[in-house]
């Protein structure tokens, strides 16, 4: 797998070091990313959207995708894997690196987000 | 004040109309839907010749539970899910994939959820794959939860 660039210009989508790569309109539940499975800990990531929109997940160290309803999903930097976690989905782009896509619908001649 | 009260008698008034008082006035019908959507009925929906009165119908009675009581047939299935195809008259086919959550409920269930996908889609997880905007082959992850 190849290195990933980060491009100039990316706009970080942290709060305060938090990266919730997901929020449900509706549940109010979150697809967020810490440092381990049971502490609150900031993981050491990036999280940020390229000039061209495309969001970017960019993991330093091993780190945990959690969510209320769904099991965590272990992030290997060194081994990035294609993951999918509810109605968000990891592609890995290069090492260390996923771009997180959400799950989309098809209602009659648009494309809307779902919204769990 | 008066405004208000006068909204809220309107609507008291409507609530209480059975569904067929309500069809006779076709000002109110789309109102009548509106409020009361456990009232639409599959064969109200087959029957209706407007594509775009039919959608909003549709949309309040539930893609997911329409594809189930109107006895939808599966067109294609594998491990992503399976997917449903529906013919409308005068418009664009009804396709969904039934997808089931890979995380089980407290109880041991497995939520089940349906989402619309392009009419073009031929097999469950070319509709799954394009609702995370991956083509079929390249949709394989090695982890789900």
């Amino acid at each position: 797998m190849t290195r990933y660039r980060k491009p100039t210009d990316t706009k970080d989508l942290r709060d305060q070091g938090r990266i919730t790569l997901a929020h449900g309109e509706v549940t109010g539940h979150h697809h967020t990313v810490y440092a381990d499975a049971e502490t609150d800990r900031l993981p050491a990531a990036e999280f940020f959207e390229e000039p061209s929109g495309r969001r970017v997940l960019l993991a330093l160290a091993p780190c945990v995708l959690r969510h209320q309803e769904h099991a965590p999903i272990l992030l290997d930097p060194a081994c990035p894997i294609q993951a999918r976690q509810g109605d968000v989905f990891l592609r890995p782009i290069g090492i260390g690196a996923w771009e997180v896509l959400r799950q989309r619908e098809y209602v009659a001649g648009e494309i809307v987000r779902v919204a769990d | 004040m008066s405004r208000a009260r006068s909204s809220v008698s309107r609507t008291k008034r409507l609530a209480t109309l059975t569904p067929e008082q309500a069809a006779q006035l076709p000002i109110l019908r789309d109102k009548w839907l509106a409020m009361r959507p456990e009232t639409i009925t599959v064969a109200q929906i087959q029957a209706e010749a407007n594509a775009e009165r039919r959608r909003v119908l549709l949309e309040r009675y539930g893609f997911a539970r329409y594809l189930t009581d109107s006895g939808a047939i599966p067109i294609h299935a594998d491990e992503t899910g399976t997917l449903y195809r529906q013919e409308l008259n005068g418009d664009e086919p009804l396709v969904m994939v039934r997808v089931r959550n890979s995380t089980p409920e407290h109880d041991g269930s497995a939520k089940e959820y349906a989402l619309r996908v392009p009419a073009e889609m031929t097999t469950a997880r070319q509709a799954v794959a394009w609702t995370f905007q991956q083509a079929a082959k390249s949709y394989q992850p090695v982890v789900e939860s």
